[in-house]
Order: C-alpha cells, then sequence, then structure tokens
C-alpha cells in the first residue's frame, strides 16, 4: 500500500462505459452475425463466414481482455454448432479458440496502420482470423473424418483462403459504420485509444482539510474531448451549507457535481488528476452505489429517475436494494415522504403526478437512503416561478431542520438567495470565485463574469453604489431591496 | 390577422370549460406575451390557434376565413409553434434536415429549398451547427433551430412555450433580439411565459389568463402600475417594477436601468 501525500500528482484515466459494455457489444454483432450467416447468398459457392466477421468487429471495437475474447468466440461457436452444416461441427470451438486468440492480438497488439484515413486493420484482422480459425476447424475435419490428404491440400485449403479473403472484404463494411455510429453516440471518444483503465485500490489517501466533501486540486477531462471540463478545483463543503454552484452552460457546473458524486470519473471514463473525497471517503477507491449513501444527486431530468409505476414502489425500490425489511420500508418510506410533503400518496401511480411532485418524489427516494449530501443539478430549469419558491422552500427546510447539507448547480440566483450560506463561481472549468452570495456576485459584477445571471435587484444595488449612493442593507430579496430604497430616500 | 372569436373549449360535452368566451386578435409585427397561472388556460389558448385543438363553440379565423376546422397540419403554412422542450419536435439527423423538412412538405425542392433553409439557418444563427445532431445541442440552440423550421415555411405568427426558462441571460438577450428581430419583419410573435421581468422589458402588449377567461389584454404598465392588479392573478411583479414602488409617486419601471435613472434623478445626480 502506497501513502500519497501530495494528491495533485495522482492521475486517474478510464475508458467510458460501464465494465459490461464489451459484453452488451457483442451479442448485439453476434446476433447480427448469425442473421446474416442464416440469409447470406453465396458467391461462386463461398459464403464468407459472418460470424468470424462480426465478433472481429466486436472485438476490434470494445478491446476486451483475453478471457473475454474467448468467451465471446466460445458463443460465436456454440452458434456455429447449431446450425452447421459440417460433418464434424463441433471443430468449431478449436477454431473459434484460435481466431478469438488472434482478433484479440489484432485489437491489443497491432496498431491502426493507416492508409490515408482509413485502417488497414479490420481487413488484416478478417483475413488473418478466418484463416486461423478456417484452417483449424477443417484439419480437425481432416483428422476426424479422415479426408484424403490431396483433397485437403488442393481442394480445402484453398477454399479456406478464398473465404478468408471474402472475410477481407467484409469486415471492414461492418467495422466502420460500427464505428461511425459509436462514435456519434458517445460524443467525440475515439475508438482507437487504447485507455488502461487505474487502479487506485493499492492507495492510501486522506483529505487534507475537513469537510465533508472536499475537491483538491481536481482537474478532469471526457474521454475523447481536447480541453479540460474542470481545472485544478479546491473547493470543501462544509457539513451544513448550502453551496450554490453557477456559471454559465458549459462552465463545468454538471462535471463537478457528477465528480462530487465519483460519477467522474466512474460512470463517464476519461482522465482525472488530483482528488475528490466525499464522505471522507476517495471517490476512485469506492463504488459509486457505496457513496450513493453519502451523498444523494438529484439530475435535472428528474422524471428519468423514476423507475417504478406507483409512489411507494420508487420509495421501496431503492430501500429493498439495500435489504430493509418490509417494515422498516414503510418506516422509512414513510419519513422520507413526510419531508417532501408527499405524505399519503403511496398508492398513486406516477404517470399522475405533477412535474413538480415526481420531482418530489425524486428527493424523497434519495432521502431514503440518509445521505449527507443532497446534489441537484440545475433543478428549476422548467418550473414556473411559484414552483421555484416552493421547491427551494423545500431544500432550505431540509437544510436547516434535518441539517442536510445542499449542492446546488443553479442560474436562477435570487431563487436560492434567501437560503444559500455560499457560492462559488465557475468559468470554463476554473473555479474564479468562492465564497458568501455578496462576494461572488461583487466578484461577478466587477470581472464581467456571467453578470447577467446576478439577480437583477442586486445588480441594481451595485450599479447605484457605484454612482455613489448608499444603502442599508444588500438587495437580496425584494423586500429588503424596497425598505432599503425607502429608508435611503427619507435619509437624503 | 388571427383572431380568436367567443371561443370556449372543454374536453367532454359535459366537462368544465377549460377556456371560456375567449376572444383575442393578433395583427402583424406585435409581440404579445400571454401569462396566467399554471392550469390558467393558457397552453390550451395557444393549442387551439395553432389547431391542435378544435373550439367547442366559437371561431378561430385568419384574415377574415374561419379555419376552426382546419388542421395543424394545415396552419403550419402561417403559424410556426415552439415546444417547451424543443427536442420533442424534431427527429431529423441535422440541423439542416430539420429545417428542410417542413418547406419539402410544403412542395419547395431543389435551390427554393435549399435558399429558403440556408436563410432560416442565417436568421436564427445556427449556420455552424447545420451538419450537428439536433437533440446533442443545449436547449437554447435547439429553441432556435425550432424558431428556424417555422420561419422556412414562411410564418406569419410564431408560437413560444416558455422559451427562457432555464435560460441564463445570455440565451434570454438572444432570444428577445430575435424576437425583435421578427417582428420587424412582419412577423408577430405570442410569447406563453412566467417571466414577469421579459413581459415588462420588451413586450408591448400582455393577455392574462385567469379562472379560464381573459382577464387582462393591454400594455405591461397598466398591468403592473397598480399594485395588486398582477397579484390577484398569481402573478409576480418584474423586479423592476417592485424597486419602482418603493420610490416617492411609484413611477412604473420597465426595468432595471429605468430604475437606476428614476432613483439617480431623484438625487438630483444624472
Amino acid at each position: 500500500m502506497q501513502k500519497i501525500d501530495d494528491v495533485s500528482t495522482l492521475v486517474f484515466t478510464k475508458a467510458r462505459g460501464g465494465k459490461f459494455r464489451w459484453l452488451t457489444i457483442s451479442t448485439l454483432m453476434l446476433a447480427i452475425g448469425m442473421l446474416l450467416h442464416l440469409v447470406s447468398p453465396s458467391v461462386f459457392g463461398f459464403t464468407p463466414n459472418w460470424m468470424i466477421a462480426t465478433y472481429c468487429v466486436a472485438i476490434l471495437l470494445t478491446k476486451p481482455s483475453y478471457r473475454q475474447c474467448i468467451g465471446i468466440c466460445m458463443v460465436a461457436a456454440l452458434m456455429e454448432v447449431f446450425t452447421s452444416k459440417a460433418a464434424f461441427p463441433y471443430g468449431n470451438f478449436f477454431s473459434e479458440f484460435g481466431g478469438a486468440l488472434v482478433a484479440g492480438f489484432f485489437a491489443h497488439s497491432v496498431p491502426p496502420l493507416r492508409v490515408g484515413r482509413f485502417s488497414l486493420r479490420p481487413i488484416l484482422t478478417g483475413f488473418v482470423t478466418t484463416l486461423v480459425s478456417g484452417f483449424i476447424f477443417v484439419t480437425i475435419l481432416k483428422v476426424v473424418v479422415g479426408i484424403p490428404m490431396p483433397v485437403y491440400l488442393y481442394g480445402i485449403l484453398p477454399a479456406v483462403a478464398m473465404v478468408a479473403a471474402g472475410n477481407a472484404a467484409i469486415t471492414p463494411f461492418l467495422y466502420f459504420p460500427a464505428r461511425h455510429l459509436f462514435q456519434t453516440m458517445n460524443g467525440e471518444a475515439a475508438v482507437d485509444e487504447d485507455v488502461k483503465d487505474s487502479d487506485h485500490s493499492q492507495l492510501i489517501l486522506k483529505q487534507s482539510r475537513p469537510g465533508v466533501i472536499s475537491i483538491e486540486h481536481l482537474s478532469y477531462t471526457y474521454p475523447g474531448m481536447e480541453g479540460e471540463a474542470l481545472h485544478d478545483i479546491n473547493l470543501a463543503v462544509e457539513k451544513g451549507d448550502f453551496l450554490v454552484v453557477t456559471g454559465a452552460n458549459g462552465a463545468g457546473k454538471t462535471s463537478l457535481l457528477m465528480a462530487m458524486a465519483g460519477a467522474v470519473p466512474q460512470y463517464y471514463g476519461g482522465t482525472m488528476k488530483g482528488m475528490v473525497f466525499t464522505g471522507g471517503k476517495a471517490v476512485t477507491q469506492t463504488s459509486i452505489s457505496d457513496l450513493a449513501s453519502k451523498v444523494g444527486v438529484i439530475l435535472s431530468d428528474y422524471s428519468a429517475q423514476i423507475v417504478t409505476l406507483t409512489v411507494g414502489e420508487e420509495m421501496a425500490f431503492t430501500l429493498e436494494n439495500h435489504g430493509y425489511s418490509p417494515e422498516e420500508i414503510k418506516k422509512r418510506s414513510k419519513e422520507a415522504l413526510a419531508k417532501v410533503r408527499l405524505t399519503g400518496l403511496e398508492k398513486r401511480e406516477v404517470s399522475t403526478l405533477s412535474g413538480g411532485q415526481r420531482q418530489r418524489l425524486v428527493v424523497a427516494a434519495v432521502l431514503a437512503e440518509e445521505p449527507e449530501v443532497l446534489i441537484f443539478d440545475e433543478p428549476t430549469s422548467a418550473m414556473d416561478p411559484e414552483g421555484i419558491s416552493e421547491f427551494y422552500e423545500m431544500v432550505g427546510r431540509l437544510n436547516r431542520e434535518n441539517g442536510l447539507t445542499v449542492v446546488v448547480a443553479e442560474h436562477h440566483l435570487e431563487a436560492v438567495l434567501p437560503y444559500a450560506n455560499r457560492f462559488a463561481l465557475l468559468d470554463r472549468g476554473h473555479l474564479l470565485s468562492e465564497g458568501t452570495p455578496e462576494q461572488v456576485m461583487k466578484f461577478m459584477m466587477n470581472h464581467q463574469v456571467y453578470a447577467n445571471a446576478i439577480p437583477d435587484i442586486y445588480k441594481a444595488q451595485l450599479v447605484l453604489e457605484e454612482e455613489g449612493c448608499h444603502f442599508e442593507k444588500p438587495f437580496l430579496s425584494v423586500s429588503d431591496a424596497q425598505a432599503s430604497i425607502a429608508r435611503a430616500v427619507k435619509g437624503e | 390577422m388571427l383572431e380568436l372569436q367567443n371561443v370556449s373549449f372543454r374536453y367532454t360535452p359535459r366537462g368544465n370549460n377549460i377556456l371560456s368566451h375567449f376572444s383575442a386578435s393578433f395583427g402583424e409585427g406585435e409581440l404579445v406575451a400571454v401569462t396566467g397561472r399554471n392550469g390558467s388556460g393558457k397552453t390550451t389558448m395557444t393549442r387551439i390557434l395553432v389547431g391542435l385543438e378544435k373550439p367547442s363553440e366559437g371561431i378561430v379565423s385568419y384574415e377574415g376565413n374561419d379555419i376552426s376546422a382546419e388542421d395543424a397540419s394545415a396552419r403550419s403554412r402561417f403559424i410556426g409553434y415552439v415546444f417547451q422542450q424543443p427536442d420533442r419536435q424534431m427527429f431529423m439527423p441535422t440541423v439542416r434536415e430539420e429545417v428542410a423538412f417542413g418547406p419539402r412538405m410544403q412542395g419547395l425542392t431543389g435551390k427554393e429549398l435549399d435558399d429558403a433553409v440556408e436563410n432560416a439557418m442565417r436568421a436564427v444563427d445556427v449556420a455552424e451547427e447545420a451538419d450537428r445532431y439536433p437533440r446533442s445541442l443545449p436547449r437554447g440552440t435547439q429553441q432556435r433551430v425550432a424558431i428556424a423550421s417555422a420561419i422556412a415555411m414562411n410564418i406569419r405568427y410564431l408560437i413560444l412555450d416558455e422559451p427562457t426558462s432555464g435560460q441564463d441571460g445570455n440565451e434570454k438577450k438572444r432570444l428577445i433580439s430575435l424576437m425583435n428581430a421578427l417582428r420587424k419583419q412582419g412577423i408577430t410573435v405570442i410569447l406563453v411565459t412566467h417571466d414577469m421581468d421579459i413581459v415588462a422589458s420588451d413586450c408591448s402588449r400582455v393577455i392574462v389568463i385567469a379562472d379560464h377567461e381573459k382577464a387582462y389584454d393591454g400594455t405591461p404598465e397598466n398591468l403592473f402600475a397598480s399594485e395588486g392588479k398582477a397579484e390577484q392573478w398569481g402573478l409576480a411583479v418584474p423586479s423592476s417594477v417592485a424597486l419602482g414602488r418603493a420610490l416617492p409617486g411609484s413611477p412604473y419601471c420597465k426595468d432595471m436601468v429605468s430604475f437606476c435613472n428614476a432613483y439617480m434623478k431623484l438625487h438630483g445626480r444624472e
């Protein structure tokens, strides 16, 4: 175990997506291969081997480990055995074993070999894999069935070469469109780059300052992206804080919030430097589901977080996953629903709830896990003013009365001013200012960073103060402003 | 001239009226805000204008003709609609194809079609994103793509449903200047919104729907000048107006600049 004193030197890289992406993509490719295999017409009596072509594509795209390659190819072999018309189909298990190793070799150890814009690798992979696989298959066939040597040498082996040539031709036709689809669906994540997943499990990491969340020298780049989404962020969230993270769209607010929850980098992949400690644990050493017990996240598309049909089921869902007894589940559900003022609605169907109620349901479901921190990503983007003030009234209450630490990414600063004790301003990945709401808003005004978000009332105060006026109380709400103005007018 | 004449709407014959005896007319080049509490009937009113609902009583008329029976697709020749979540109305793989879809359905082809699309994209400033997948764009940009789709079909009326909610200040400013540019071309923009700040600062006319009826149709100034008038219908008061009320004489301040000027005037400093 290695102790790290300076976390700014840490680098963590990971490919995007879950651990099972290779499995889902391979399954899809093999299914396609099977269909093509069954309907494929033959040209001059030869058909390319579609199963081999599709598993080559799957392996080149997802770069699984050799063990995983063998797994994929054994399934392909099984499918070939079921549909084979050969005299001894079981040779497929051996041939595809060899094919797995060859395809894996091409995926891991052979560079893309570009000619112009196109990589020659798919053609070579298709050719060599089919050649090796075919060779093994027909040799076993020869031995088992007793094919005469001349037929083997001058008839069957050339046939294998022809099929290999056929595969060399079709593999790129499958590979490039699949890769293009991959890239457009995954943003710009490049497929050719070899990203080695880092492993921090052997490191001893301790946060260097107190706080329920400590972000230390955090820099982060999404996979395949050029620029950093976050650069050298240092921020500590204390227990009981109501922290508002603000900044223009694209400044990095969502990335920062996802880093607090551990989704960056564990789910999104990419490269992370520095470290984030949530609930005392380093996010690269703890699984996202463990972090979920410390930090509850409510996304801006909250409907997407609801997975069941009724309110009661949604509340029970997370709790069942934690193994609570039915009585415990009922009790915790009731408590959580009461906190968000949705008491007694356990039997209601989610589809009959209004948007605001659904959002409260997600909050309740998150609260049922009793996290220390609630993280909201732009919760008010689609709300009317009444809804916004009701929402923050609830969140403010959870913060003050239930002691929950709250972190919110928000544009509507006037809505959070009555409740927030801290602001943090992000701009293009950099943390420009952090402190009390007034300090940060003054910074925004003076440096003209995202100054549009400064509530109009406060901005008016700053403008008037610049002209030499003076006011008793800061214009943090309409009533405060009106009182200060009335007093100032009377006083003059 | 687009008019609703004594329109009532309910979902079932014996159900409650969502909209009752509603009349309003919309001329050319106006920027009209339609507001009211959630559930007041404002979205229903716009849906009736567009043809997604047909009035239970009363008629919808355009240029003097009764178009109440016309479907939304027929009305799309002169009226466009941008949903609050614009990605729900987009389905083509690139912005250019999305904007081209409407005019193509109207029968435009070849160079005419390309020109209409290019002009529309340039008018809303999405030409740079022409080959991007619309649903991967930020919401503000998606709205502009939806507006471009409508402009490309040469609409005279454009309805925007809550276009500024969730937008940062820059996007709001951009949207407002786009709406003003459209006004100058004679297009009338109908804005369903809760954002009273925009209503006061940029709209020349506001319609308030309360209790399923038209409660107010006039200037924002008249609506906000007297205390309690807007509040009775559940509307927030724009912050500049609220501050103006704290000054002696309660001058009407349509935006913060007006307020600051009024304040400075009071102190003899300009």
